[in-house]
């Protein structure tokens, strides 16, 4: 058992009714009056708030748009699960009896696995907010920051008719206690910079933005943006002013590192959360410890990842996040696993069950997911693919699991002609299959290239957990269309 | 709690405030291949925000502005949780800035609509357990089909809103969502739906599931398309997921404000004639169907379009002076009409339920007057840029239509167009609302829109 829990104060998260350590002792009682009902049961709670600072040529906002915090119990019987969950944790009584009610049960179906991956118990408490607590600067100098690169962009053309420029800041604490005797708590700040700059001529309006988050302290926002980048940003919307509409067909394409990041979670990665591959709802089924793909195509998941947007202390079934390796050399060579199916799969659990909050349901979900560098260079991925699309600036991915097909925006790409860029269109689809894009895979650029993105992510049409993904320029064959 | 702000506020001289309180009952079920395999009941959650407007003169434009404060928090019984909160907003209105307004007045008489299933609200644990036994039982007689995942959620949410001028308005609402994954048991292909209702039987999974299971057989032997030029045939729940995010977007008077609307005046041409379209706030048992809006302002029907000509904006409280059409009730919270807890949100300002007006032709005929086109049931995500007006997705489940007929099922490739005419190399081209050839008399609802089947031609479509 490793045990580094901090018996400090916790003045700074209390909620309205329960200080952290109170609400540690409600999920421990509750639990225990559960647990011998049951053959496994835990409890999460999770408490957000956040901060967005907001300017564009109408209004100035400060508002916390994200605030919800309560508590979740979860009972296993025989491969089937009960959960009840409480946002007003002030009656104990009610919140016992409900849980005993929903615990006292008895399955309705069969099921194949009855059980879970048992873990050993541990405990910890962290507080993860970075060199520069966001709670340290008073809203009116992030207030000023954002009117600062307001003005940036918005001086770069007069043809720059809005510029929309956010900061937000997220503040999560998560404990988790299970029947096994683990107790977990830890608080994560997450930071994040949205830039928009819009752009009209004649009747037409374009537009481009730069968007990025970390786990971490304000420290981010000096990696994430500065004068320079605020000022690209405008002119890629001028640019796009004049851009046309992208040709159609099945072109050799060059991803930027944000699009090749896109692709390796939502076209790859959804297909490698191992309870869709046990439902039957994976296109990489069939394709364990096959090759499939070019030696350099490595493909991971990293919950350790240092300030990584979806970086985690333990998942939401009190498990240590994992970098786990998907692909390796080409070769599929594992899935991610929560405990249901590390059970199912005779597999460890990899840190990867997440909730969106105590409201939701616990999945296999990604963290940080990302193509691993390569050792082209830019250049030379534009020259070998001769003719083709360049496509940058990623807008968004879609999953396909089972089908195995991708959709992947990019705000705008250019035309490869003879190696080299030519001219701009705006957005742009990519489509094709996933594994036809691997097979193609050409060559990755170097790890002086590699950026990630923080975005967030749905399981299915809900349940949005914060994540990001990663990678260098990438470039293979697909499906091109207008955006 | 409303006595303590208003107190506190008075102190700081003469500021407008509201609360917006919600609270949440969820059931959810889970089946997978078939089976339940979990149940989650009940899910309860709740909370507040608290918003003060602080009126501050007039702009740099002449234009009276205010800063506007809002705070959420967990429990309005909390006088603790309140101060904190209040202290937020009365902090936060000093530092923003945006063009000012005045919050409703007492209540006048709401207009009457209906947004509740009794199914949901009287019994919600035991009527989930129904609809799911129902979905296994509907399942069950697809015997080539399996639910790889599925769950079915109710929801009944109440909300409160006062303000400083004596409003105080109440309602209860309910939502039932279904998502599925549906496949062939011996092939890897599947249909995925995904629809959310205000009422359990507007699931309409009697009629749903064997559609949806006979998608899922035809996208096993699905192949994608040819780049070519076809007419695009698109039914009420796919048109759902694009026009009403472009209409919503150039109808309202903040786009306006902001030079964004391709709409700069009223009475123009904008779309074809045969185009009508109103934003509907009080559509029985619409999404975005509500007495008031999150502003308190009653919810009303408002024509935008009338035969291709642009009537009216639509608008919230805040820009309702910028236009002649007024406040039209348009004052929406984010998510409000997905089932969820919108309280934490800031007041925007968005469409209610988009409802257009039947045309003159069957579905049935528009198949039959089709020689070469592409009937789309599903995009992978379609959601258009509002602002270009532009849309391109990658088809998730579509049919060739061949002189007449539907024929084979299509998956892959992206289909791409325009709401708004635009100069390509070859010339302008029309937007599919000025190109648009049919036009439905059969409605059905998707996404809180009321919408036909339209036939728009000559359409893109990029494959193999």
């Amino acid at each position: 058992m490793i045990s580094i829990f901090l018996e400090k104060e916790r003045s700074d998260m209390q909620t309205s009714e329960l200080s952290s350590s109170d609400v540690i002792g409600l999920m421990q009682d509750v639990l225990k009056a559960a647990s011998p009902i049951v053959e496994y049961a835990d409890s999460l709670y999770t408490n957000s708030e956040s901060l967005n600072i907001s300017k564009d040529s109408a209004e100035e906002k400060l508002s916390q748009p994200f605030s919800t915090k309560g508590v979740v119990f979860r009972m296993l019987k025989s491969g089937e699960w009960r959960e009840a969950a409480f946002g007003d944790l002030r009656d104990k009584s009610k919140i016992l009896t409900e849980v005993k009610d929903r615990a006292n049960f008895d399955p309705i179906s069969d099921h194949a696995v009855q059980n879970i991956s048992r873990g050993k118990p541990w405990k910890i408490d962290v507080e993860k907010v970075g060199k520069k607590d966001p709670r340290n600067l008073e809203p009116t100098e992030k207030l000023e920051l954002v009117k600062r690169y307001f003005e940036v962009a918005k001086s770069q053309d007069a043809r720059i008719i809005n510029v929309d420029s956010n900061y937000a800041e997220r503040r999560e604490e998560r404990i988790f206690v299970n029947s096994e005797g683990s107790e977990l708590r830890a608080l994560v700040t997450r930071v994040h910079f949205f830039l928009l700059s819009m752009a009209k001529e004649n009747d037409r309006v374009e537009y481009d933005y730069l968007v990025n988050g970390m786990t971490g302290g304000l420290e981010i926002l000096d990696e994430i943006l500065d004068d320079e980048k605020a000022k690209e940003v405008s002119k890629k919307a001028i640019q796009l002013l004049g851009a046309g509409q992208v040709p159609t067909g099945t072109f050799n394409v060059v991803l930027d590192p944000q699009m090749a990041g896109t692709f390796a979670h939502e076209s790859f990665g959804h297909g490698c959360e191992a309870d869709q591959v046990l439902r039957g709802r994976s296109y990489l089924i069939n394709y364990l410890n096959k090759k499939l793909g070019p030696e350099e195509f490595n493909l991971y998941d990293d919950g350790t990842m240092s300030r990584g947007y979806g970086s985690l202390v333990f998942d939401d079934e009190g498990n240590p996040p994992h970098k786990t390796m998907i692909v390796e050399k080409g070769v599929l060579c594992r899935f991610l696993n929560d405990r249901m199916s590390a059970e199912e799969m005779n597999a460890v659990p990899t840190g990867n069950a997440r909730r969106e909050s105590y409201k939701r349901t616990c999945y296999v979900r990604m963290t940080n997911t990302c193509v691993e560098s390569g050792d082209y260079s830019f250049e030379e991925l534009l020259k070998e693919t001769g003719d083709g699309i360049y496509l940058e600036r990623a807008n968004s991915g879609v999953e396909d699991p089972i089908g195995g097909n991708m959709q992947l925006k990019s705000k705008r790409s250019w035309r490869i002609k003879n190696g080299e860029l030519s001219e701009p269109f705006s957005t742009t689809v990519l489509s094709g299959k996933v594994l036809d894009f691997v097979a193609n895979i050409r060559g990755i650029s170097g790890q002086s290239d590699f950026q990630t993105q923080a975005g967030t992510c749905g399981k299915g049409h809900e349940d949005y957990v914060s994540v990001s993904d990663g990678g260098s320029y990438l470039a293979s064959r697909a499906i091109i269309g207008q955006g | 709690m409303a006595q303590v702000v208003s107190s506190a506020v008075r102190e700081e001289g003469s500021l407008q405030w509201d609360i917006y309180s919600q609270s949440a009952t969820d059931t959810e079920v889970h089946i997978r291949e078939n089976a339940i395999e979990s149940i989650r009941s009940p899910i309860r959650s709740q909370g507040y925000a608290l918003r003060v407007i602080r009126s501050k003169g007039d702009g740099e434009d002449g234009k009276p502005i205010c800063g506007i404060g809002i705070s959420p928090g967990n429990l309005l019984e909390d006088q603790r949780d309140v101060s904190r909160a209040l202290a937020f907003a009365l902090s936060a209105s000093k530092m923003t800035s945006a063009p000012d307004y005045l919050l409703p007045s007492e209540k006048k008489s709401l207009p009457s609509v209906k947004i509740s299933d009794p199914k949901i609200t009287s019994d919600q644990y035991s009527s989930a357990r129904d609809l799911a036994e129902k979905v296994v039982t509907l399942l069950d007689r697809e015997k080539d089909i399996r639910a790889t995942f599925c769950k079915v959620r109710l929801t009944e949410i109440k909300t409160t809103l006062e303000n400083c001028n004596g409003l105080r308005s109440d309602k209860s609402e309910t939502f039932a969502a279904f998502e599925a994954g549906l496949s062939p048991k011996t092939t890897l292909a599947e249909y995925w739906p995904m629809t959310l209702t205000r009422r359990i039987e507007d699931l309409d999974l009697e009629q749903n599931i064997p559609k949806w299971a006979r998608f899922a057989r035809d996208s096993a032997k699905a192949k994608p398309p040819k780049t070519e030029k076809r007419s695009l045939i698109l039914p009420p729940g796919v048109l759902s997921e694009i026009a009403p995010p472009v209409v919503g977007f150039h109808a309202s008077s903040s786009a306006l404000k902001r030079g964004l609307s391709k709409w700069q005046n009223t009475g123009i041409k904008v779309w074809s004639d045969k185009v009508s379209i109103s934003d509907d706030g009080l559509l029985d048992y619409g999404l975005g169907t509500s007495p008031f809006d999150d502003e308190g302002t009653a919810q009303q029907r408002t024509k935008v379009i009338t035969r291709g000509e642009f009537s009216s904006y639509i608008s919230n409280a805040m820009y309702a002076s910028f236009v002649s059409s007024g406040n039209t009730g348009n004052g929406i919270k984010p998510y409000r009409s997905g089932g969820v807890l919108c309280y934490s949100r800031d007041v925007d300002l968005d469409s209610t339920n988009i409802v257009m007006e039947a045309g003159d032709s069957s579905y049935e005929e528009m198949i039959k007057g089709t020689s070469r086109g592409l009937l789309v049931e599903q995009f992978s995500w379609m959601f258009p840029d509002p602002i270009t007006g532009t849309f391109g997705a990658e088809i998730r489940h579509a049919y060739l239509v061949e002189n007449g007929e539907i024929t084979d099922p299509i998956k892959g490739g992206v289909v791409n167009g325009s709401f708004f005419d635009s100069e390509s190399g070859t010339g302008t081209e029309r937007g599919v609302f000025n190109s648009l050839d049919l036009i439905s008399r059969e409605r059905g609802s998707g996404r809180g829109s009321l919408l036909p089947y339209v036939r728009f031609p000559d359409i893109r479509i990029s494959g193999e």
